[in-house]
């Protein structure tokens, strides 16, 4: 997601993970630089409002913030995230 | 003493109640299952050849289908009886995965086994078999309405309501060409000539009602696997369906991020955000 610097992205987490220490360690270690909402482990608040049952699970929201794409990884997630950006930098058309 | 241990061990692992009658056979093919197990994923954890991988993935699969079937010879002698059903429900809960003959399993418990009142968990796992699809629905829709216990009722209940969700979905994408391209691709031809003639709203609209049947009438049933009641369960899953849809604004998001900070997903508007919801495990 480097490649979006400078751009009007964001990639914000909400972790899972119930030792809080150890994922510090893990992020420092492998550089994350995105902030997340820490949920406390799998049955957290956040987790189970959103009915989150399997992971990773993603949402992909426009710059007005509504859903736009759920669940796109890889190659369509790099499409949905470009033809976002392009119709929030692309002039208005009358 | 070996044997207990067995059990033991299983009953850990699969995170289910523990049959009170271990039969010799049933036993014998549950051994034989987590034997395989173990010298296959050994193999392929040594084995850094993609081919090799394949190979040896191929031959546990067949190696597995026979303990399957085992068990479906056993539950075929036994008929009725308490053998029987532990060994139908060993095909659906104990891991095995996804066979031909675990359709004949689902057939078989619905003769049988519908009134028994251990099918909860029974009832939770099938959904995970894709390939069973409609019978998995009808299944559930029987166990609801004819098992006589409350949990039971609760969890295929909510399982239905959970099945009939995701497969409208399916057949949501089936009705757009860029993404039924994919779903083609990727499941069994019958299936897919199945929801392209089914109504998905229809199908959605009766998920709902199932939902909201678990929250009136099974709020008192808690779900095995994690303890959570089912009316919980239900509600997540009803806001999902009526709150996170695409083409909906997302819900505000107000909390502390890993380093204490506030985290706020309304501050980010004026930007395209991804919202991932992640761990390590």
């Amino acid at each position: 997601m480097k490649r979006l610097a400078g751009r009007p992205f964001a990639l914000l987490g909400i972790n899972s993970d119930s030792d809080k220490e150890k994922l510090k360690e893990a992020l420092l270690k492998e550089n994350i630089t995105w902030r997340s909402w820490w949920d406390g482990g799998t049955t957290g608040p956040l987790t189970t409002k959103w009915n989150i049952t399997s992971w990773p699970t993603n949402y992909v929201l426009d710059a007005g913030g509504t859903i736009r794409y759920k669940n796109v990884y890889d190659q369509d997630l790099e499409r949905a995230v470009n033809t976002l950006l392009k119709e929030l930098e692309e002039p208005k058309r009358p | 003493m070996i044997t207990y241990l067995v059990i033991f061990v299983f009953g850990l692992l699969s995170c289910f109640e523990q049959s009170p009658e271990e039969d010799g056979p049933l036993q014998r093919i549950r051994g034989d299952y987590e034997k395989i197990n173990q010298k296959y994923n050994e193999a392929l954890r040594a084995s850094d050849n993609e081919k090799q991988r394949e190979e040896l993935l191929g031959v546990k699969r067949t190696h597995i289908q026979e303990c399957v079937r085992s068990a479906l010879r056993l539950a075929e002698i036994h008929g009725a009886d308490s053998v029987a059903f532990d060994s139908l429900k060993w095909i659906i809960t104990g891991g095995p995965g996804y066979y031909p003959e675990t359709g004949q399993a689902l057939d078989k418990i619905q003769e049988h086994h519908l009134t028994n009142k251990k099918l909860g968990l029974l009832c939770v796992h099938v959904k995970v078999f894709r390939n069973v699809y409609p019978k998995t629905a009808e299944f559930l829709r029987s166990a609801m309405q004819r098992n006589p216990d409350l949990e039971v009722q609760g969890l295929a209940c909510l399982t239905l309501a959970q099945v009939l969700q995701a497969y409208a979905g399916l057949a949501k994408k089936l009705k757009d060409p860029t993404s039924a391209k994919t779903i083609e691709e990727d499941w069994p031809k019958e299936i897919v000539e199945k929801l392209k003639r089914t109504d998905p709203e229809k199908m959605i609209r009766e998920a709902e009602q199932l939902f909201q049947q678990t929250i009136e009438k099974y709020q008192e049933v808690k779900s095995p696997d994690d303890g959570t009641s089912l009316k919980l369960k239900a509600e997540a899953c009803l806001f999902e369906m009526q709150r996170l849809r695409v083409g909906m604004v997302a819900p505000e998001i107000l909390g502390i991020d890993i380093d204490g900070n506030k985290l706020r997903l309304g501050d980010y508007r004026g930007k395209v955000v991804v919202l991932e919801f992640w761990g390590h495990w």
